[in-house]
């Protein structure tokens, strides 16, 4: 084999001016380099060693509904097309014509069982298969190679409570085996009825000048910078007439294999709407009739009991996973916001697509329950609009931060500074926690972000 | 082996357009450039976009009607044969008087909204207006414009620019016009822009 077939996995042992990647992490004093975010060499080797290696989030099922129906997304900066074959199967197809590298799909989204390259017209189907060549009879693919040969470069796809994960990796482990023990709680959050979750439309897309790892460590557990950059908000709360406490900052932050949820203590409940309502001698069915999770209706919640089991319905009422990431590059929320009316339950999903270096795309999908009522989903897609994504009060703050974070580390001394993740509960898992993981109860501190880069030194090194 | 599908030759006829995505109104009646009211629709945006460059977002929240529907969907680059491109379900605003009030408020007057402090300089151009009249009780315009708004931040000398055309309900008040309804559509499928801590 003459050609670059297979996509290597060899770790990054020597950068370009000696330094071996591997001092790029100090485990003794919990600190990485800042060169990670800005040097060029890095971000190649994260796109073949991590972005094309590990399972990546590329659609929810609920946007191609149909067979036939298509959209177009991104692993890393390759631009795949995520289709529904006829058989109702998902296809991830690598966006490249088998011919001469054209895009064959131009569209974001649509319908078409079949994508004809505009540059020669080579023909594929929706599952990637090679269907033929104008003038057939002239033979224009040749007699080189098979037909069987010549089809869309297909991705490994596997799904999980409606999100469709794509990977280039044969061999590597399964989506399940990749989640690991994150799993029991993203059920919670995403998976707490038979019919499950939609999108309520495309995702928001907007361009942000900064490394991806920026938001990528910041979800896998980072609650304290609420306290400052997202200070607006207790502003907000005490202009209306509560106080400024900051809350939210007690639970319990759970991570599995760079995956981190922050668990919420709400068993005080710090929502003005709740406060009257939610009483500490509750059973945590009673919490939850009178406090569903996030996008349910009360009337939904007796149901809950058939699909969990106590322990989880504890969580749920009392310790709910609510924001966090999985990794590398995908955010996850769950969680209720005050309206005028109530409370509006926010479900959201981001990927952050690396775009060089020092840039990224922000996907932003809102979610609903697929028998929400029309007003219901309305007022969620207000209140996730609100607080969250292009124009949210609570992330325009976080996307003027990034950019700033890359800039620094742009510069020769800037890029020697360090990132620290000094601050550290240690592994604390209470005896009668249900979950697993590695779990740290208390104010959240920065184990959760701190596994996150261990995962991804191990990921970089082909060790994971 | 499966029998190998046919290619498909079949043309696909463009879905016909939606209101939303051309730039003029089918059906109402057109305040022509040569009627006074025109000038006093282009006063007003014109007075409305310059308090928004001033950063006076306080003033700026006064034309807004309690009703007001302030929207900004979402954009895909789509076949003409599939219709709109504008998302029905999702968008970069998605504003009532009530949430688009809390964030004008946060930026207005909290101490740390961060998004734009220091703010951003801006520069909003408006242009390509016109107006219809609508029926009903109210006395009430369609007005359609483009719109060019200018950004830059810190030290940066590259401009963001995000162009959109815009289409109004302005209603006559004893206080003057209010904007009922405003739907922003942007030039842009992936918006160029970090952040929508501003408004156009």
């Amino acid at each position: 084999m003459l050609l670059d077939h297979e996509i290597r996995g060899t770790a990054p042992p020597i950068l370009r001016d000696g330094t071996p990647f591997e001092d790029l992490i100090d485990y003794d004093r919990y600190e990485v380099s800042m060169r990670l975010l800005s040097d060029p060499d890095i971000y190649e080797y994260e796109l073949t060693n991590l972005f094309a290696k590990t399972w990546n989030l590329v659609a929810h099922e609920s946007e191609i509904p149909e067979p036939g129906d298509y959209v177009m997304r991104h692993i890393g900066e390759d631009s795949v097309i995520v289709t529904r074959g006829k058989d109702g199967e998902i296809n991830v197809l690598l966006n490249v014509c088998a011919h001469r590298g054209m895009q064959v799909c131009r569209a974001e989204g649509g319908k078409g069982n079949q994508f004809k390259c505009p540059y020669h017209g080579w023909t594929f189907s929706n599952t990637g298969r090679f269907l033929g060549a104008p003038i057939a009879k002239e033979e224009m693919h040749g007699t080189v190679l098979p037909k069987e040969e010549l089809g869309l470069k297909k991705a490994r796809v596997e799904t999980y409570i409606g999100m469709v994960f794509a990977t280039w990796d044969e061999q590597g482990p399964s989506l399940e085996h990749h989640l690991g023990d994150i799993r029991w709680y993203l059920d919670l959050m995403f998976d707490r009825t038979p019919e499950g979750l939609e999108v309520l439309g495309p995702p928001q897309r907007f361009m942000i000048n900064a490394n991806w790892k920026c938001p990528g460590e910041q979800h896998a557990g980072d609650g304290f910078h609420t306290l400052t950059l997202h200070h607006s908000l207790f502003e907000l709360q005490a202009m209306a007439g509560g106080d400024d406490t900051p809350t939210a900052q007690a639970g319990l932050n759970v991570s599995a294999n760079g995956h981190g949820l922050r668990c919420i203590d709400v068993r005080e409940p710090f929502i003005n709407f709740l406060k009257d309502k939610v009483h500490p001698g509750m059973t945590p069915m009673e919490r939850l009739e009178v406090s569903p999770p996030p996008g349910l209706r009360p009337e939904q919640v007796p149901a809950l009991a058939e699909r969990f089991d106590e322990a989880q319905i504890r969580v749920l009422a009392e310790f709910p996973p609510q924001v966090g990431g999985l990794f590398p590059n995908i955010g996850c929320f769950s969680f209720p916001f005050p309206t005028a009316d109530g409370l509006a339950g926010v479900i959201a999903l981001h990927t952050f697509i690396p775009k060089g270096p020092y840039r990224f795309e922000f996907v932003n999908w809102f979610l609903t329950e697929k028998n929400a009522p029309e007003e219901m989903k309305a007022e969620q897609r207000r209140a996730a609009t609100l607080t969250f994504g292009t124009s949210g009060f609570i992330e325009t703050d976080d996307a003027d931060t990034w950019p700033q974070m890359t800039r620094s580390a742009r510069g020769a001394v800037g890029r020697q500074m360090k990132l620290r993740y000094q601050a550290l509960i240690g592994e604390n898992k209470p005896d009668d926690w249900p979950g697993g993981g590695h779990v740290y109860d208390g104010f959240g501190k920065d184990d959760n972000q701190w596994n996150w880069w261990k995962r991804y030194f191990e990921v970089m090194t082909g060790r994971a | 082996m499966a029998q190998d599908e046919a290619i498909d030759t079949t043309p696909r006829e463009a879905a016909p357009n939606q209101t939303e995505d051309v730039g003029r109104s089918e059906g109402l009646e057109r305040i022509h450039l040569t009627d006074p009211l025109h000038w006093e629709i282009v006063e007003f945006l014109e007075d409305e976009s310059t308090a928004l460059d001033d950063n006076d977002l306080t003033a700026w929240f006064q034309n807004m009607a309690p009703d007001i529907v302030y929207r900004l969907p979402v954009r895909m680059t789509r076949d003409r044969a599939d219709g709109s491109e504008f998302a029905e379900g999702m968008f970069h605003f998605d504003e009532d008087y009530m949430t688009l009030g809390t964030k004008v408020m946060r930026l207005a007057a909290t101490q740390s909204a961060w998004a734009e402090k220091p703010p951003s300089r801006t520069r909003r151009f408006v242009t390509n207006i016109r107006a219809y009249r609508l029926d009903g009780d109210a006395e009430e315009y369609e007005v359609r414009s483009c719109i060019l708004l200018v950004r830059n931040r810190y030290q940066e000398s590259d401009l963001e620019v995000l162009s959109a055309r815009r289409t109004d309900v302005l209603r006559r008040t004893d206080a003057g016009f209010k904007i009922a309804r405003r739907t922003i559509l942007p030039d842009q499928a992936t918006l160029g822009t970090q952040n929508l801590a501003v408004f156009l």
